[in-house]
């Protein structure tokens, strides 16, 4: 029967409670209320605390339930999601939406099973167990040989960590947030010619997970991120409209709510308004087909940094495991490409990781327990690895070199319901030595184009890509005319060795993308920091226009 | 009916109609409530390079309330059905509700709607909900081996869901000093579906990568679906497309087969395109159907009554056809939305059929769609083209302009050239720069119609969206660029 916590699994939490309260009050609160900062009135506090023993023993019940039916390997998790969105224009509504699931992944015979529900107890922990055993045995049965080698990990044991921050979103009321929005709002409409300025919007998630398996780690961790955003529109006296809002500035991340109450906000929404009121202000012409030197914002860069250095980087993705969903990989040749392919000028390097705080990804364990650590994609303009987990580290083994592949953390899951595969972890472009700004490198170019609030749209192997944003026509350094029609075609490896000169540390902004892989597809945030780039003989075509 | 492994992974009946029932008890105070219960379960196995790579088996569920109080509405979601969870859902929504000012939120859904029939859909089939990990599993390596016997590498995926939906939409009626007490129950108040949904694809890759094929479909029925056929159909396109060569882009004349046509209109097919109250406005707001206004008189002018297409051309959907089932809505009935290339009718909702269109019901939007194919094959349309394209695939369609609805998006998983009736050669993947009703008004030829690959994403989303498509010929079809990528 679909239910949820069974009564015998909160007779024994209950239990154990009882016992907690009998040894002392601090015993009680590390076990049922670990954080003694207020609770949230409006959380559910019937869901046991993720550092409680309740969880403890679900989760090492399905790790015993998988082994007793003969798993070589198994790990459990579970989430407690909680989400918040508070939106609103002059006033505010909100929603929450609570999520509590659990999910089971068992390897028996070089095949995975995996089960996954939204009931949290000991006896459904079995039973997803002995379902995920049962899958995994299935496969094995029926299909050819398959061998999985996890690599090595560090095990942590009753480790925990959530992620800082000065101010957690779910401790300042929606009133409190609601009247902060309201007044920048407000703010905004002070300055003229706005048209329309979009409802404001916060989004709040906390996550709580724990993480159990049968190499005996036992993690548990906190994760809370904030989004939220605003925009508005502005006509030109030639008829152009555009919008903008403020994406770096409140772009989902895992800082607190200190980001949003950052006084510079008003400055930003100071800056946006005199840029939008420049941008419309240029003359509208069509574009003419051809090749120019192309000045891209952060953020249209960021685009390309995640599709053609992030997804296509997933080892998975390059041996064909996403060829029936989103696709292959142009990094194909995953033996010989690694520390040879020379992809981008010396100038550039990318990094990936994990770890550093505020980022959307940023986690102290991914979802096989294993710590995360950092690692380069792109390293002075060569393809360096591949994103890999635990199984996918040991697919690439050269035979010559005997080097191999190393997982850094970057398995994940939206939730425990969903089965944990390789994503795009955070990535950053490394900026350049000088102090060049978009609007610097746009007054370095005699004759070609800038692009702002741009993004690229790659193929299934994230190799040829349409660009698209707001282009304008540059002169003698400076912008002249707003360009309609306008589309870059253009390939990824094209396009790095273009690259003739990049931004320096203070035009180096984070951005944020998401990597949908899977079937099911999954999505999950990554932060991505670029800086504005100048590239030369980018292909332009009409995209109004047909051939 | 036969016994099924997966019984009681779903929430049914009874269970939602005792979580329903709760909640209104819960509630503390008059006015409305709307509750809804969605649950799922699904069998998923995926293959990649001729192994399974996982096998999974998940449920979920949301309960989702929404309360109006003297027309403050506020909704809250969880997917806990303890008691103790549904009480603090109740006071969540209650609380939001007492924060607000009155009318200050719109709500989701609209309480005030007229009660209407529900259609009979067809959307349940056993074969779906019986199928037990083993049936995935042994199919999946029958499907794998051909592959590994031609020395191909296959990935694919099947999936076998279950959904259910529980909507109780009532007036909590009683006193404000406590929780209801119901004098019956709430069975007979309570509407429940539950549906099936099937799909299964499979992409075949030469293992040096210079091949590619794919084939797909989706339906209710598990028992709809050769996936047999799917396996042979990937793998012989993959062989058949190995090595292409590049050609110059242009204008061709291209035969879309049913995916690559279903992909090609799912622009125009959306909420946006579709809609009567954006084609009637004042001033033009971007709709393809929008045709003049006039500020004087305060009157907008959509294109209904007026050909827009080739007049073999009729968009239609009926809730009740077998292969076209989708979740029952109130008021969903049968609609044609274009006929013989004539704009017939435009979405509309209820509410704005009654005030501005004085009808009792509007033509609400439906997440299903059939295109009137016609007698050709595709083995046929290419015998009559003298030189042309063959289009398997489209990938990453995305509008450029609202108004023309001009698309870009690329060519994958087969492309290929037709030269004297004849297939001649594999080409490279195109990027196409083109709208589907300039497509639709250069139709050379219409094939038989299919049902296509349109699977559900989000299990917890809308619940089926079939589509029946044709194969179409059409002259003038722009590709920009060439591309690489295979």
């Amino acid at each position: 029967m679909f239910r949820s916590i069974s009564r015998r699994d909160t007779i024994k939490a209950c239990a154990n409670a009882y016992a907690a309260v009998s040894i002392g009050p601090k015993a009680f609160e590390t076990l049922y209320q670990a954080n003694s900062r207020e609770p949230d009135p409006y959380l559910n506090s019937r869901v046991p605390d993720i550092r409680s023993d309740f969880v403890r023993e679900m989760l090492f019940a399905g790790v015993a339930a998988a082994r007793n039916a003969g798993a070589d390997y198994a790990d459990v998790r579970a989430t407690h999601l909680f989400h918040r969105r508070i939106s609103g224009s002059d006033s505010f509504g909100w929603m929450d939406t609570e999520s509590v699931t659990i999910g089971i992944r068992a390897l028996k015979g070089g095949y995975w099973g995996f089960s996954s529900g939204c009931v949290w107890g000991v006896a459904d922990a079995d039973k997803l167990a002995i379902r995920a055993v049962d899958l995994a045995a299935v496969n094995a049965a029926e299909g050819l040989g398959r061998e999985v080698h996890l690599q090595p990990k560090q095990v942590f044991v009753d480790e925990h960590w959530e992620n800082p921050m000065d101010l957690d979103p779910f401790e300042v009321s929606r009133e409190e947030i609601s009247d902060y929005f309201i007044s920048l709002r407000r703010f905004s409409l002070t300055l003229p010619d706005w048209r329309m300025p979009s409802p404001w919007l916060g989004v709040f998630n906390k996550t709580r997970k724990a993480f159990a398996d049968t190499d005996g780690s036992y993690l548990t961790q906190v994760i809370t991120n904030s989004a939220g955003g605003m925009s508005w529109m502005l006509q030109g006296k030639s008829g152009s409209t555009m919008s903008a809002g403020l994406d770096t500035q409140m772009i989902l991340s895992t800082d607190g709510w200190e980001r949003f109450r950052n006084p510079s906000i008003r400055d930003s929404i100071r800056e946006i308004h005199a840029e939008l009121k420049e941008d419309v202000s240029y003359p509208i012409k069509p574009v003419e087909v051809g090749r120019y030197d192309a000045v891209m914002d952060s953020g249209m860069v960021s685009t390309m940094v995640s599709s053609s250095a992030g997804v296509a980087a997933q080892l998975d993705r390059a041996l064909g495991f996403e060829a029936n969903a989103g696709g292959t990989s142009y990094l194909k040749d995953v033996e010989g490409m690694p520390g040879s392919y020379r992809l981008a000028p010396a100038s550039v390097s990318i990094k990936a990781g994990r770890s550093r705080t505020g980022d959307a990804a940023t986690v102290k364990w991914d979802d096989e327990g294993m710590a995360v650590s950092d690692f380069h994609i792109i390293k002075d303009g060569v393809f360096t690895n591949y994103i890999t987990t635990r199984e996918s580290s040991s697919w690439i083994k050269s035979s010559e070199s005997g080097r191999s592949s190393v997982a850094c953390g970057t398995s994940s899951a939206p939730e425990a319901v969903d089965l944990p595969m390789s994503h795009t972890p955070n990535l950053e472009m490394q900026p350049g030595s000088s102090n060049a700004t978009f609007k610097t490198m746009v007054e370095s170019i005699d004759s070609g184009i800038a692009v702002k609030r741009g993004n690229f749209a790659m193929d299934f192997q994230q190799l040829n890509g349409s660009g698209h944003g707001t282009f304008f026509e540059v002169k003698n350094g400076k912008r002249t005319s707003l360009l309609v029609g306008a589309m870059i075609l253009n390939r990824a490896p094209e396009f790095w060795s273009s690259i003739s000169s990049i931004g320096g540390a203070d035009s180096l902004t984070r951005h944020v993308d998401f990597s949908a892989k899977g079937e099911p597809q999954q999505r999950v945030p990554h932060s991505v920091w670029a800086v504005p780039v100048t590239a030369g003989q980018i292909s332009v075509i009409d995209s109004q226009r047909k051939g | 009916m036969i016994k099924r492994e997966t019984e009681g992974e779903w929430v049914n009946r009874e269970e939602s109609t005792r979580i329903a029932e709760k909640i209104v008890r819960y509630c503390s105070s008059s006015g409305k409530v709307n509750v809804t219960i969605k649950s799922w379960w699904q069998g998923e196995l995926r293959w990649a390079r001729n192994r399974v790579s996982s096998a999974a088996d998940r449920r979920n569920l949301t309960v989702t309330i929404q309360r109006d109080i003297d027309g403050s509405v506020a909704n809250a979601e969880t997917n806990q059905t303890d008691e103790e969870s549904l009480r603090s859902l109740v006071r969540v929504a209650e609380r939001r509700v007492l924060e607000q000012n009155p009318g200050q939120i719109i709500p989701f859904n609209n309480l005030e709607e007229p009660i209407l029939p529900l259609p009979d859909v067809q959307i349940w089939s056993d074969a779906t909900s019986g199928a037990t990990a083993r049936t995935r599993s042994s199919l999946a390596n029958r499907l794998i081996n051909g592959s590994e016997r031609s020395k191909m590498i296959a990935a694919g995926y099947m999936e076998m869901r279950v959904g259910t939906r529980a909507v109780l939409d009532m007036d909590v009626s009683g006193d404000n000093k406590g929780p209801k007490r119901l004098e019956s129950s709430l069975a007979d108040k309570v509407f429940y579906d539950e549906w099936t949904h099937a799909q299964c694809s499979m992409t075949v890759r030469h293992p040096a990568g210079v091949g590619s094929g794919w084939a797909g479909r989706s339906a209710f029925g598990w028992n709809l679906i050769d996936a047999a056929e799917l396996a042979d159909r990937a793998l012989d396109k993959c062989l058949a497309s190995i090595n292409p060569v590049r050609i110059e882009p242009g204008r061709y004349t291209v035969i879309l087969e049913p995916d690559a046509f279903c992909e090609l209109v799912e622009p125009l097919m959306g909420v946006a395109p579709m809609q009567r109250q954006a084609a009637e406005t004042i001033r033009d707001v971007g709709s393809p159907f929008w045709l003049s206004g006039d500020e004087p008189l305060q009157i907008g002018r959509s294109r209904l009554g007026l050909k827009v297409l080739d007049e073999r051309i009729t968009i239609s959907h009926d809730p009740i056809h077998p292969l076209l089932g989708v979740i029952p809505e109130p008021g969903l009935h049968s609609v044609t939305w274009i006929r013989n290339g004539v704009l017939e009718s435009l979405q509309t909702g209820h509410e704005y059929a009654r005030i501005e269109l004085d009808q009792l019901v509007g033509t609400p939007f439906r997440p299903s769609f059939r295109i009137n194919g016609g007698s050709s094959t595709t083995e046929s349309m290419i015998a009559g083209t003298e030189r042309g394209l063959l289009v398997s695939r489209l990938f990453g369609v995305s509008n450029t302009d609202r108004k023309t609805l001009l698309c870009t998006g690329l060519t994958r998983d087969g492309l290929w050239l037709i030269e004297n009736g004849k297939i001649t050669q594999a080409v490279n993947n195109m990027r196409f720069l083109e709208s589907p009703l300039h497509a639709m008004n250069q139709v050379l030829d219409i094939g038989q119609e299919s049902p296509v690959f349109r699977p559900v994403r989000n299990p917890a989303g809308i619940g089926v969206t079939p589509a029946i498509v044709p194969s179409i010929k059409v002259a003038d079809f722009s590709f920009t660029s060439s591309i690489d990528s295979i």
